[in-house]
């Protein structure tokens, strides 16, 4: 900006002063424009604009010189004014400079009584450009940073997980809402209290132990157990860029959720064992006592036993079944077609493959068809629904004593199917009712040990029933009977 | 005096290992009644206590094989009838039951500990020499 030529405006109505002043700022490689009166000296400053000084002369006829340095210092804060004047009377000097004028040159004056206060002036103008600019940057970037403040603290404050921050004089320096929140008490604790403010000795630990020398760029975690909650706590020491300990961060986690899934998984996978395990142990004692020998006097026994082992096996192969189709229902992975069916149609297939198990164990087994049928028509995987209808028709003989009745029957109500399946056989308490669905769960009283099941049937159903979108009921009363109610949306 | 055989109660919800320890026992000259519930074997061996008890640990609840053996040792009328505890989980939630000393078997009120499948020479072993300890009992 210094390197370019300066432009510089005279404006006076004495044209021998225009052309004086002309011709000394000339030679000394200004470049200079010049105005008779105050409106055309506005004018080109207007239009040209970028003049570094301007030299007016204080009685023009028209527009005077005070009013027009006043509308240039409006145009330009930066421009270096000079009032000309032949009458230096000190009032009308302190009124220029209080309108903006830098200083006054008294006329008649040398070249270099000229030349002075223009550079002067001008070095005046460049040094206020230079500290304006310098203010401005500073300003600039006391608002960023004021915004990336705030910013970075609306994030940490809007974080699920809890932050504190500690500086290396062991005081507590910042945290957020979330940390707040999760320890007992910290809402009463000012910032920059002393870490041992903290309750929760296991936190001041690890913080404690971040802050040590020689700091690392280690993290600690640990679980912690606050409240009612598990979180898992990550601690990092803070270093400054020479490597020296400036402080520790600590990040709580709430994984509560996480550990009871993790516990409610151990517990599963040692229920599955132990089902696993005991039929496994039956097999294995009833072949070992086939082959040692000790029931070799009683053939019908070591038959016995051997067609108990074979049904033991079974038994536990059509759990291993069931278990998988749950997982694969669990992981997503169990895929079901579901196609316009009639219901009626495969209710009638489930019953008709009991039949013979319902005479052999004497129980009437009978369908009740709607007066109408042929307007059951549901939206679902056949084979889950023949699986479902299996397993409760299969539990209501199971359950039921011999001469007991088996009816099952099937009534459309707006919109939806209604599949029962009602048995007048042993019933169950509303405990049990309650744990029916549960895997594994069996009824235990002198009727249900002599049964074989794995408790996992009513799982299996309950899960195929949601992914239908469907439900079931149990009505039951001990010694009475059950009555399974499963509900389906029909087709529109 | 008529020489009769020991008495023993089995309880187990699993009928197949009912059935099991019952024939073995029985072919090894014992009287044995069996129960596949902890509420029937209860009333049966108050109304005509046994020589000898041998029970499941996983009945109707996980814990009810404990809670029966702690019952028996409770009962003035029952508390020297010897128990033998016959399981086929030996741990829970990463925890072995399994008793190691003398101490671990009487906090279970257990003479002794057998995992299923019971091997039955030494149960039979073991359910002599218990029977023959006590006193007044017939060889
Ligand atoms: N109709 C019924 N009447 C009485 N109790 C029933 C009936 N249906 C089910 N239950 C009870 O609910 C329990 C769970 O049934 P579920 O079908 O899940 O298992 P299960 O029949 O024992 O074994 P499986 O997995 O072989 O079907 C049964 O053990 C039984 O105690
Ligand atoms: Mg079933």
């Amino acid at each position: 900006m210094t390197n370019d030529v300066a432009r510089i405006l005279v404006v006076d109505d004495e044209l021998g002063m225009r052309e004086g002043c002309s011709k000394v700022l000339s030679m000394e490689g200004f470049d200079v424009e010049t105005a008779a009166d105050g409106l055309a000296g506005l004018k080109l400053f207007w239009e040209r604009g970028d003049f570094a000084v301007a030299l007016v002369d204080l009685k023009m006829p028209g527009m005077g010189g005070l009013e027009l340095i006043e509308h240039l210092r409006r145009q330009d804060e930066d421009v270096a004014i000079f009032v000309i004047t032949a009458y230096a009377a000190i009032d009308t000097a302190v009124e220029a400079t209080r309108r903006g004028a830098y200083g006054y040159i008294p006329k008649p004056f040398t070249p270099d009584e000229l030349l002075i206060p223009v550079r002067n002036g001008l070095e005046r103008r460049s040094l206020n450009i230079e500290a304006k600019r310098l203010r401005a940057e500073r300003e600039r970037r006391l608002l960023e940073l004021a915004r990336e403040r705030s910013k970075s603290s609306t994030i940490i404050n809007c974080m699920a997980d809890g932050v504190i921050v500690v500086n290396r004089d062991r005081q507590i320096v910042l945290r957020n809402a979330a940390a707040t929140r999760i320890l007992p008490g910290f809402e009463q604790v000012p910032l920059s209290s002393p870490l041992d403010r903290l309750d929760c000795q296991e936190l001041q630990a690890l913080i404690a132990d971040a802050l040590k020398e020689p700091a690392g760029p280690v993290i600690a975690s640990k679980e912690l157990h606050i409240d009612k909650s598990v979180y898992m706590a990550n601690v990092s020491p803070v270093l400054e860029p020479n490597g020296e300990s400036a402080g520790a961060v600590a990040v709580l986690r709430d994984i509560s959720a996480l550990k009871k899934l993790e516990t409610a998984k151990s517990m599963f996978i040692s229920m599955v064992a132990h089902e696993v395990k005991s039929p496994l142990a039956a097999i294995e004692g009833q072949l070992m006592t086939v082959l040692s020998g000790a029931a070799k006097s009683d053939h019908d026994h070591e038959t016995a036993l051997l067609e108990r082992a074979l049904l033991r096996a079974k038994n536990l192969r059509s759990m291993v079944n069931d278990l998988l189709n749950l997982t694969a229902m669990e992981t997503g992975n169990f895929t079901i077609k579901r196609l316009p069916i009639n219901a009626l149609e495969v209710v009638q297939a489930a019953v008709d493959a009991n039949r013979e198990k319902a005479k052999d164990l004497s129980i009437e087994l009978k369908l009740e068809a709607p007066p109408a049928p042929g307007h059951s028509h549901i939206l679902a995987d056949r084979d889950s629904i023949f699986l479902i209808l299996m397993n409760l028709i299969d539990n209501a003989i199971k359950y039921t004593r011999p001469n007991g009745h088996v009816f099952v029957s099937v009534c459309d109500s707006a919109g939806f199917v209604k599949i029962a399946v009602k048995d007048d056989g042993i019933g169950m308490t509303q405990e049990q009712v309650d744990s029916a669905f549960d895997e594994f769960y069996r009824a235990k009283n002198e009727y249900t040990v002599h049964i074989p099941g794995t408790g996992l049937g009513l799982t299996l159903v309950k899960r195929l029933t949601e992914l239908h979108q469907g439900s079931i009921k149990i009505q039951s009363q001990p010694q009475q009977g059950s009555t399974f109610t499963l509900t389906l949306p029909t087709i529109n | 005096m008529t020489h009769q055989p020991p008495s023993i109660v089995v309880l187990d919800d699993d009928t197949d290992f009912l059935d099991l320890n019952a024939r073995m026992l029985q072919r090894a000259g014992y009287r044995v009644r069996t129960f596949s519930t902890s509420a029937q074997a209860m009333s049966a061996i108050l109304q005509d206590p046994p020589d000898l008890i041998i029970t499941d640990l996983m009945m109707e609840n996980l814990d009810s094989g404990f809670t029966f053996s702690q019952a028996v040792k409770d009962d003035p009328r029952l508390k020297s009838v010897p128990v033998i505890v016959i399981t086929a989980m030996t741990s829970q939630r990463g925890y072995d039951f399994r008793p190691r000393t003398q101490d671990d078997l009487a906090a279970m009120n257990a003479e002794a500990f057998f995992e299923k499948p019971v091997d039955y020479d030494k149960l039979i072993a073991k359910v002599h020499e218990i029977l023959n300890k006590r006193p007044g009992e017939l060889t």
